[in-house]
């Protein structure tokens, strides 16, 4: 019991203002606030949390200026007090633009660190001699230099969301950047191609009798830009899609149809060259059909039974596809093996 | 999965270059200006945390406005120090216009920042007292006093950038060196 009561007094001591007009009672406020401010109605919750926010920064500032947290000369108070100003003036677009708050911190602690200098005794307001004012330029101007540093990695943020595929590379040599975390092995956008590919190509085959295959394969070989852009189209958007280009062409040596799959990623990377995907597709011919010539079986399975649809490729179709998996990255290697 | 990409490198970097080129420049204004120790050590730091300041305003207003074909090479080159012979040449032709972009910005810097303190009457070189004696000669003297500023200048930056210069090389040195040994 009497540890529980030594426990006791001690937080009374150190919450429980000495004076009325402390550090503690701030705090005290701000916490009174925020309790009222949930029970409040919508206006005067948002009225009691603002109050309960100035209060909290007041506290703050006031408690760092009567115990500094020091790093060896420096006193970090002013960049506890200063996030809190910069969660209260920005915090509400942090999921918009969440540069803002970081970009300000350093340089609203600045201002705070700065208030020293204006105040002289009294207190009253005064010119700071030389010696601050020279104080202030460096402390101004390295605070500002921090924020650049927030911004340097809000922009390097923002090219990695626009170009995804940039975070299939290596990092290491960069002189700027590190990479903390997993390192993803494939970049996501080249595989959605490749798959959207072989997605296009089912649903043009499947259909078909083999002669309008090989008739459209035929097609293909020739004019492969259609297919691309095809393919391209139904991508979802996306900034990156520009820089990858997908390539459809047959591979010579290889019996029936042998098409090859190739997404080509022409943006920035590690490598100069850019590298590419493949996806190599098979195309045989299927099963003969069954008796009857192809129209009156597809009348005849489509009309009686609603799954005929389901069952497997060789009875309705007479072309057999057969994709493979999808190939690491492959570097491009400089001089002749790119097929255009 | 959880990657993040921090710009660490770049900020290390920074610092050892702010730091290397403060101490150059704290020297030579100190033997240069007549100045003393703790002055000059506040100016060099004064001016080259605004050029250093300046420089990234002037990247991060420039960067949205860049077309496609800039971002490539820039983002190939900040993310994975990728170059080809164009980069570079474009990094040197840009390291040129940081040079003499770095001594206005710190000469400027210089003269605002004496202008702020109040200082200039005190600390600045007393000039020989013969040419104390007419108006004319007060002005030839005034005069001096701001060429000997971006003499003073021009050869702090001088040996700044030669000092950073060596160790961005031993860098690239040692990047090539361990590339070759990978491979």
């Amino acid at each position: 019991m009497d540890k529980f009561k030594e426990i006791f007094d001690t937080l009374r001591e150190l919450l429980l203002p000495p004076k009325a007009f402390s550090w503690q009672t701030l705090i005290l406020l701000s916490v009174f606030s925020c309790l009222m401010a949930a029970l409040a109605s919508e206006l005067i919750r948002n009225l009691l949390a603002t109050c309960g926010w100035i209060f909290l920064i007041f506290g703050v500032g006031w408690f760092t200026t009567e115990n500094p947290i020091k790093v060896g000369d420096l006193n970090l108070g002013p960049w506890i007090t200063g996030i809190l100003v910069s969660i209260f003036l920005f915090g509400e677009w942090l999921e918009e633009y969440p540069s803002l708050l970081f970009i300000s911190w350093p340089l609203i602690s600045a201002a705070i660190a700065s208030l020293g200098e204006f105040i002289g005794s009294g207190p009253r307001f005064k010119n700071p001699s030389p010696e601050g004012r020279q104080r202030l330029v460096i402390l101004f101007l390295s605070n500002l230099i921090i924020s650049c540093w927030f911004q340097l990695y809000f922009v390097i943020q923002g090219w990695l969301n626009i170009y995804p595929s940039l975070l299939a590379n290596d990092f290491n040599q960069s002189n700027f950047v590190v990479r903390l975390g997993v390192q993803t092995s494939e970049p996501p956008t080249g595989v959605l191609i490749l798959n959207q590919a072989e997605a296009l190509l089912r649903a043009e085959l499947e259909p078909r009798s083999w002669p309008e295959v090989e008739r459209w394969l035929l097609n293909l070989k020739q004019q492969p830009t259609d297919f691309q852009n095809a393919v391209m189209q139904q991508l979802p958007p996306s900034e990156e899609n520009g820089l990858w280009q997908l390539q459809a062409q047959f591979l010579p040596d290889q019996p029936d149809y042998t098409l090859q799959l190739l997404a080509l990623w022409q943006g920035p990377s590690s490598d100069l060259s850019g590298h590419y995907l493949t996806k190599t597709c098979r195309i045989t011919q299927g099963e003969p059909p069954p008796a009857p010539s192809p129209t009156v079986l597809e009348e005849a399975t489509i009309s009686p039974t609603p799954g005929a649809t389901e069952v497997p490729q060789p009875t309705t179709s007479t072309s057999k596809i057969e994709c493979g998996s999808i190939s690491r990255p492959t570097l491009i290697q400089p001089g002749p093996s790119l097929p255009s | 999965m959880f990657s993040v990409v921090l710009p660490l490198r770049a900020i290390l970097f920074q610092l050892l270059f702010l730091l290397v080129a403060i101490a150059i420049e704290s020297i030579v204004l100190q033997e240069r200006l007549n100045l003393s120790r703790r002055i000059s050590l506040e100016y060099s730091a004064s001016i080259n945390l605004l050029s250093t300041a300046i420089g990234w305003l002037f990247f991060f207003t420039l960067e949205p406005a860049l077309p496609l074909a800039w971002k490539g090479p820039l983002m190939s080159y900040v993310l994975f120090n990728a170059r080809s012979t164009n980069t570079n040449t474009l990094l040197i032709m840009l390291g040129l216009f940081t040079f003499f972009g770095t001594f206005i910005v710190e000469l400027q810097g210089l003269e605002l920042l004496q202008l702020l303190l109040q200082r200039n009457k005190k600390e600045e070189a007393t000039p020989p007292k013969a040419y104390r004696a007419r108006d004319k000669a007060q002005r030839r003297q005034l005069n001096l006093a701001a060429t000997n500023r971006a003499t003073t200048i021009l050869l702090a930056n001088a040996c700044s950038y030669s000092a950073i210069l060596l160790i961005l090389l031993a860098r690239a040195f040692d990047l090539s060196f361990k590339a070759n040994g990978q491979i």
